[in-house]
């Protein structure tokens, strides 16, 4: 019986069906659309068996080459891991539903083929145990990333693409540099035998590298001011590709900033810094929002705002500051991922991104409408919608922010909210006015995924405390750092 | 049967859900399933009538129990506001016969109801401000049902919700972190022992929250465009519910949470209340003349009536925070005669726009003969709402004048008697303008509302004749709620009070006697002495010209043009003005904020590197940043 609580065959199913589908694609392109599916459905599973063990507190450890860490490469999952990477699958398999009925123009093989290795890259990163694995993962989620982006070849997708290579190379050798640094130092790579070997590196050599390394993972994560691929990739982009680029790329690269912070680096005395940068991110990110007329371009500001959102939350540094970061988290992956596709609908129905030509789509299209409104109300946090739950943990958590800044970010994040609130609702009113106009009905295959997603969105609605308590958890074993280390490096004695 | 307080408030949800579904039937079944549920709170609320309830948990949140709770204050509203929502969904069914939009919004109207209920069973800082929200939501999406501009009043309504709840929300936050609870009990505890600028930031963000959903200046900006544009049933549910929840939600705060004593600890008195409260009457002074003066000059009945009921919202404001027994027994009767009276003008003038489908003042006249009993519901109506015997108005504000009396406050007496006085001037302009005068030629096929249309206004005129006859019905529950609040009721008899500290002796039935024994003599006078003859209305000339069937003569524009010619230069420096200074102000700034996302690569790049020197700078000189 094969063990498929194995992390590893998170990484492997979904390299060896791209290699495949390379393979077949000139026989069988029809089949190729459907192995994003198929791959992130097995993954699934594989999750799923992970995750009865996982949730029993114990870390599930996945090894290469038949030998003990530290001298392999590792693929470690503990709660946060598994929720993350729970996240990319679920969300990938979502998506890629949508996208066999949002990409119409034959050939997709190479569209689906790409997108494969973006949920191998992203599963890769949020349940890798090695430094250099993140860099790797990093690289090849950036590359089929900007192979999506600039799919659709148009002037603003190239130039969007363009911009992305740019700053996506950048904060690859960033990264790069700094895991040199690193490995300089300590000699190894993996992040378990880091931590441990770091308590004898002084501070300024441990700073270096942690600067370079958070700079790195700041471009994919959407940190001002490293975030301005951001607003040109996701309207440019595919709708499925702008869902999955929101939802899942900058979770996983903020999830790699809290592990490396967390776990590997035990960082405090950033913090301050990263405190500021999640404010201006979170403060204009919402500004430039509420001045955009482009749908999908308001989408990927209000994106940036919401990262600056959850990482002011993780930057307080406390237990209950990362669980509801984390908490967050998921919300904002949920709701912004149907608040994508759903856009990818209605720009399909009315040919234009411009938010006024939308008047009175609600009418015509009631379920795609409600849809949005759902998780617009979840991600600015309306009652009883989930989203109320983890902002009124993260406003509770801003205040153990010691000194005035705790209670700046509080005021700011309030009035963060207002802006968000008011120019979601401005879409909702747009949607719902009365018009004339004539939109093509939605098509009901690209409504389930969204509509399941509403649907998850929902049932965290009906249960917020029992996430927010699971996330607790999982900050209580971040925050333990010695768990992680002693279970990954438990052959080294 | 018991009923608990959580089924009373997903009776109505419930059944919204029920009448969505049974409207795929037939649209009478939708109506009959949702009549029911709005009729069932009546009998769920009975078993309550006598009852305190405060902790019925529902919810854990953050480790805290939610609970709900009722008392003698919320079970009265909670009564109040069923039968404004029963009477509504009758008028909505109607205004709503002909659109798409029924079903939609009689769902909308439903959760309305319940999240009412929620904010009013209510026991802790959380559930309030959970339900508010929710109300906030509905609303606007029943504002967006409305007139053509409803939409440009959407986000208006929206964007100063959106400001009361985050400020609310700031409170909530701040006050669970520092007091550990939600619940009213434990945080009202801790505030008795909090320090002072915790108490004073708390309370002024709580009622700023309140006094946006009530309307009170300057945080009115929104209440007359939304009041105007909004469909006529949910403009009576804003004008008679939502209002009141704001102002409900002001008493328990200020009376129950914060309480009179801790204020009067922290602060200095001025004219026996302690200052904050002083402030609060002197803004509710001000929302009741300038209000009214507003809504005198009015040309749209809808308008009007938003004004109207932004200044009367003034009076109750008044009442209330006068602090003593009399003055709060005013304010909590004005919330209730106001939610009648101002329910009778909306259904009144929502029902002339049903038949003729104008709110527009100047094109309307004469209907007097056409739509009878229209016209006596509003007859009823505006002299309650300028406050004279015999009609409900009348007492609710004697008590408040008495009130002032007896702080010994004459300015503010005063003001609020002008405001009486205006309150006069502008429901006699909406009266004449729409019934009086002459009927325009295009207006003379028009019929009565439907039977069903006028069972809301005489409810509500029956009701408001009977409150003001008999002050003792809503004085029975006024007195429970006031002693719910910690504050001695004022003795009251059926027909009005007895002799009592402050207040004069009132007794309604006789003075509506004397009343109407004036009004007897003075038709005895005007039938009997000289001879009157009475003409036709064409019979008439105007400015030389002789009137016709098809030219009439009808002055209700500009009807008190020499009344706006005395306030016009105070019009310069309106509230509404100063805010879109604001809002422009803020939005040119935003614009140059955002335009750091220039679309330039060269420029992210040197931004990137700035902030990085920067940090090395602060990190180089200072090691970390405090």
């Amino acid at each position: 019986m094969v063990n498929l609580a194995n992390p590893t065959l998170l990484v492997v199913i979904p390299l060896f069906f791209a290699f495949l589908s390379i393979i077949i694609s000139p026989f069988l392109k029809k089949l190729i659309k459907f192995v994003p599916l198929i791959v992130s459905a097995l993954n699934l599973v594989v999750i799923y068996f992970i995750g009865v063990k996982v949730l029993y507190g114990s870390i599930v450890l996945g090894t290469t080459a038949g030998l003990n860490p530290p001298y392999v490469i590792i693929l470690a999952v503990d709660k946060l891991n598994f929720i993350i990477v729970l996240m990319v699958n679920v969300l990938g398999f979502l998506i890629s539903f949508y996208n066999i009925f949002y990409m119409k123009e034959e050939p997709t093989d190479k569209f689906h083929i790409l997108f494969t290795l973006l949920i191998m890259a992203s599963s890769w990163i949020s349940i890798t145990g090695d430094l250099f694995n993140v860099f790797v993962a990093f690289e090849v989620l950036s590359l089929s990333s900007f192979g999506l982006v600039g799919y659709m070849r148009s002037k603003d997708s190239i130039e969007a693409g363009f911009k992305y290579v740019v700053q996506g190379i950048l904060a690859g050798s960033l990264l790069l540099i700094g895991v040199v640094l690193i490995y300089a130092q300590t000699g190894t790579l993996n992040m378990a035998h880091i931590a441990t070997k770091l308590d004898y590196v002084g501070s300024l050599e441990k700073l270096v590298p942690y600067v370079l390394i958070f700079f790195g993972l700041a471009v994919e994560g959407a940190l001002f001011p490293l975030n301005s691929w951001l607003p040109d990739a996701h309207p440019a982009a595919p709708s499925g590709i702008s869902a999955m680029l929101s939802g899942i790329v900058t979770t996983t690269a903020i999830y790699a900033i809290i592990r490396v912070t967390v776990t590997v680096f035990n960082y405090s005395a950033f913090i301050p810094y990263l405190f500021i940068i999640a404010l201006l991110t979170l403060f204009f990110g919402e500004i430039a929002a509420f001045f955009q007329k482009d749908l999908k371009r308001m989408l990927a500001y209000s994106t940036i705002g919401q990262t600056g959102l959850f990482v002011l939350a993780f930057s307080v540094g406390t237990q209950a500051s990362i669980s509801a970061s984390v908490a967050q988290m998921v919300n904002h992956s949920f709701s912004k991922a149907v608040l994508f596709l759903v856009a990818g609908i209605m720009i399909e129905a009315q040919g234009s991104r411009n938010i006024d030509d939308l008047k009175g789509f609600g009418r015509v299209n009631i379920l795609t409408s409600i849809l949005f409104v759902f998780a617009a109300l979840s991600l600015i946090g309306v009652p009883p919608f989930f989203g109320f739950f983890t902002k009124l943990a993260i406003l509770q958590t801003l205040l153990d922010f010691p000194g005035f800044l705790g209670y700046l970010s509080f005021a700011l994040v309030l009035f963060a909210a207002i802006i968000e609130g008011v120019y979601f609702y401005r879409v909702f009113k747009i949607l719902f006015e009365k018009s004339d106009k004539n939109f093509q009905a939605e098509n009901p295959w690209l409504v389930i995924s969204p509509f399941i997603l509403v649907l998850i969105l929902v049932i965290l609605s009906s249960r917020p405390m029992s996430v927010l308590n699971f996330t607790n958890d999982i900050a209580n074993q971040l925050i333990q750092r010695t768990i992680y280390l002693t279970s990954v490096l438990g052959g080294l004695k | 049967m018991n009923f608990s307080l959580l089924m009373i408030l997903l009776t109505p949800i419930f059944g919204g859900l029920l009448a969505y579904a049974g409207s795929a039937l037939h649209k009478a079944v939708r109506n009959i399933f949702f009549l029911i549920f709005l009729i069932l709170p009546f009998f769920e609320l009975y078993q309550y009538a006598n009852k305190t309830i405060d902790n019925f948990y529902y919810l854990t949140v953050l480790g805290q129990s939610l609970s709900l709770g009722i008392n003698a204050l919320s079970f009265m509203l909670s009564l109040l506001f069923s039968l404004i929502f029963l009477l509504a969904y009758i008028f909505l069914l109607f205004e709503f016969d002909k659109s798409e939009d029924s079903d939609l919004a009689i769902l909308e109207f439903s959760f309305l109801e319940g999240a009412v209920f929620g904010v009013l069973f209510a026991r802790d800082i959380l559930s309030f401000f959970i339900f508010f929200e929710i109300i906030a939501l509905i609303i606007f999406f029943l504002i967006g049902k409305g007139y053509e501009e409803s939409h440009n009043a959407q986000l208006k309504y929206i964007t100063w919700a959106l400001i009361g709840a985050n400020s609310m929300l700031a409170a909530v936050v701040f006050l669970f972190f520092k007091a550990g609870s939600f619940g009213y009990a434990e945080i009202s505890g801790y505030l008795s022992t909090a320090p002072t600028p915790i108490v004073l930031i708390t309370f002024v963000l709580f009622v700023i929250g309140f006094l946006i959903e009530a309307s009170i200046m300057p945080l009115h900006v929104w209440a007359p465009i939304t009041y105007a544009e909004a469909p006529d049933s949910v403009s009576v549910l804003l004008s008679s519910v939502v209002k009141k929840v704001g102002l409900y939600l002001f008493t328990i705060f200020v009376f129950s949470i914060f309480g009179l004593n801790l204020f009067s600890k922290i602060m200095p008195r001025v004219f026996e209340a302690p200052l904050i409260m002083y402030v609060l009457q002197w803004i509710g002074a001000l929302t009741i003349i300038i209000g009214t003066f507003v809504a005198i000059v009015q040309e749209d009945a809808k308008k009007i009536l938003a004004w109207s009921s932004i200044a009367q919202s003034g009076y109750i404001l008044l009442g209330l925070s006068l602090g003593t027994p009399l003055g709060v027994a005013g304010g909590l009767l004005h919330i209730v005669n106001h939610s009648i009276f101002k329910g009778i003008l909306f259904f009144v003038v929502g029902g002339v726009i049903y038949r003729t489908g104008t709110k527009n003042l100047s094109e309307l006249g004469g209907l007097i003969k056409k739509m009878p009993i229209s016209f006596i519901s509003m007859l009823l109506a505006i002299i309650a709402t300028a406050g004279i015997p015999p009609l409900n108005g009348f007492v609710s504000k004697y008590l408040i004048y008495e009130a002032l009396i007896q702080n010994k406050e004459p300015l503010l007496l005063t003001i609020a008697l002008l405001g009486g006085t205006g309150s006069f001037m502008y429901v006699y302009r909406l009266i004449h303008s729409i019934f009086l005068g002459q009927l325009p030629k295009k207006y003379e096929g028009v019929k009565e509302v439907p039977i069903l249309m006028q069972v809301p206004m005489l409810v509500l005129s029956l009701l408001a004749l009977l409150f003001g006859v008999l002050p003792g019905i809503p004085m029975y529950f006024v007195s429970k709620a006031e002693a719910f609040l910690g504050f001695d009721p004022i003795k009251y008899t059926l027909t009005g009070f007895p002799e009592q500290p402050g207040l004069h002796a009132l007794n309604v039935p006789i003075i509506s006697a004397a009343l109407m024994g004036g009004f007897v003599v003075a038709a005895l006078i005007f039938y009997l002495l000289p001879k009157t003859r009475s003409v036709h209305q064409l019979d008439n000339y105007y400015a030389g010209e002789i009137l016709t069937e098809d030219v009439k003569y009808n002055y209700s524009f500009g009807f008190y043009s020499f009344f706006d010619d005395i306030i016009k230069p105070f019009n310069e420096w309106s509230i509404d003005r100063i805010y879109e200074n604001f809002v422009g102000f803020v939005k040119t700034v935003g614009d140059y904020i955002r335009r750091i996302y220039t679309g330039n690569l060269e420029t992210y790049v040197s931004l990137g590197i700035i902030i990085l020197t920067i940090f090395s700078l602060i990190y180089i000189i200072g090691g970390v940043l405090w």
